[in-house]
């Protein structure tokens, strides 16, 4: 298979320059207190701003907004709760040029945030609505489509026959389905849903298939934070699995695209590392 | 001296990654006599397979120490990579970078304070790589799951399958 080439990706106002082997980094804040990957939990709107201004001082390039968990033991925070918590910070960001994602499922928190200027929704569910195309095709945002096969906020691993073709079969499916809601492809984001209804050992196959993925053209996200799968290799507790995180980066950062992680500065580290361990082995 | 590592040791056995050697290095400075002995022990059941003494670690008394006691040691020279990282996670960071291009290589040694946190690296990559299998786990292991926190009432949601030709429900349930 030929090697990834750079994908330029277009999300409102920002464009993202993706290079295989320089995956930028996506900060995650999130703006509920339920998020079960969070070791502190940020109140106020200035802790919040604080903590994603710290990321991007750090080597973050955009910053991916969680409004509503997807724990899988409790209920979904209200939409209007949603809204009012993320919208304030998507603005304070926008003020500074920041970009901001917004990881979510539901269109009314979409449409919400794209006002507010926000250029990328994370949807976290699939494309499960396809409303969320719409509204990314009306303000010329990019959209992620994440592989699952169960709903937000719900608990399964499933016996997929072969995990990479059904992920194949869903990119397939979804972005034909978002380009018919006037979503220009480019402006797709893939992500293979690591650990989203899937056996840590689907997880670890779907990791050896990236340059399948990759080969659509399209930039993948690659969520890489504290991931059960890595965790059932190392024994390591979710609140401590930074070398786990760092060693799934390192598994997907040959193709263009995007890694989401709480460890901003340390995967920064990690890759202009490695950067520099690549050009001085070349 | 308390390791990082210590509850991921008691949780279950691993066996290191095969490839590159992982060295334990002693702290700089600050431990006494008595403690050095169970430090150096605590990093061999991290997965180092001796301490690497000398002149970018301990001195010649540490090492008499060590071997009287029965750690095996070796010397600087033996080791490719010697990085003192633990408690700085940019600087743990910088060392898995550098080691991961040599994972492979069990000709070279890597000496480390963050033993543990190395050969978990390894052991990601390990799998990953197709060099060691997939070990057996526990889908309901409390100890590598995520927990409600407290005030959040845990509600377990059962799964639905949105859409799909290839998945279903483990065991075949409907």
């Amino acid at each position: 298979m030929r090697p990834a080439a750079t994908v330029v990706l277009s999300a409102a106002q920002h464009t993202f320059v993706l290079p295989p082997e320089r995956p930028a980094v996506m900060g995650i804040i999130n703006t509920n207190p339920g998020s079960f990957s969070d070791t502190v939990h940020l109140a106020s709107l200035d802790q919040q701003l604080e903590r994603a201004m710290a990321f991007v001082a750090e080597g973050a390039t955009i910053i991916d907004v969680g409004t509503d968990s997807g724990v899988t033991y409790g209920a979904s925070v209200p939409l209007d709760q949603q809204v009012a918590a993320a919208v304030p910070l998507v603005e304070a960001l926008v003020a500074e040029g920041v970009p901001v994602s917004i990881d979510t499922p539901y269109a009314v928190v979409a449409e919400a945030t794209l006002a507010a200027g926000a250029c990328m929704i994370n949807d976290v569910s699939g494309l499960a609505d396809l409303r969320i195309a719409e509204l990314c095709a009306a303000h010329a945002a990019a959209l992620v489509i994440l592989h699952t096969r169960v709903g937000h906020k719900q608990e399964a691993f499933l016996d997929f026959t072969d995990v990479v073709a059904d992920i194949e079969d869903l990119f397939e499916e979804r972005t034909a389905l978002a380009v018919a809601q006037g979503l220009d492809r480019a402006r797709v984001v893939l992500d293979p849903g690591l650990g989203y209804s899937k056996h840590p050992s689907d997880d670890v196959r779907l990791l050896k298939a990236y340059d399948v993925f990759a080969a659509r053209g399209l930039a993948i996200l690659t969520g890489a934070s504290r991931k059960f799968y890595a965790g059932v290799i190392t024994g390591a507790p979710p609140t401590d699995r930074l070398p786990e995180t760092l060693a799934t980066v390192a598994a997907v950062r040959r193709v263009p695209g995007f890694v989401r992680v709480h460890d901003v500065g340390a995967v920064r580290a990690f890759l202009d590392a490695s950067s520099v361990t690549v050009t001085a082995s070349a | 001296v308390e390791h990082s590592s210590a509850a991921v040791r008691t949780h279950r056995s691993r066996s290191v990654a095969p490839g590159l050697e992982i060295l334990g290095l002693l702290p700089e400075a600050g431990v006494d006599a008595d403690a050095l002995v169970a430090h150096a022990e605590g990093l061999l059941a991290d997965g180092a397979t001796a301490i690497l003494v000398g002149a970018d670690a301990r001195g010649d008394g540490p090492a008499a120490l060590l071997e009287a006691a029965g750690v095996p040691v070796r010397r600087a020279s033996s080791a490719r990579i010697v990085r003192h990282c633990v408690g700085d996670e940019k600087a743990l960071a910088r060392l898995l970078a550098q080691v991961e291009p040599l994972r492979a290589r069990s000709d070279l040694s890597v000496a480390t304070d963050a033993v543990a946190e190395t050969v978990r690296f390894l052991a990601v990559l390990a799998v990953l790589d197709g060099r060691v299998g997939m070990p057996d786990y526990d889908l309901d292991d409390p100890h590598l799951k995520w927990h409600a926190k407290p005030g959040v009432r845990a509600i377990p949601n059962a799964p639905t399958i949105v859409t799909s030709p290839a998945a279903r429900p483990a065991g075949g349930a409907a």
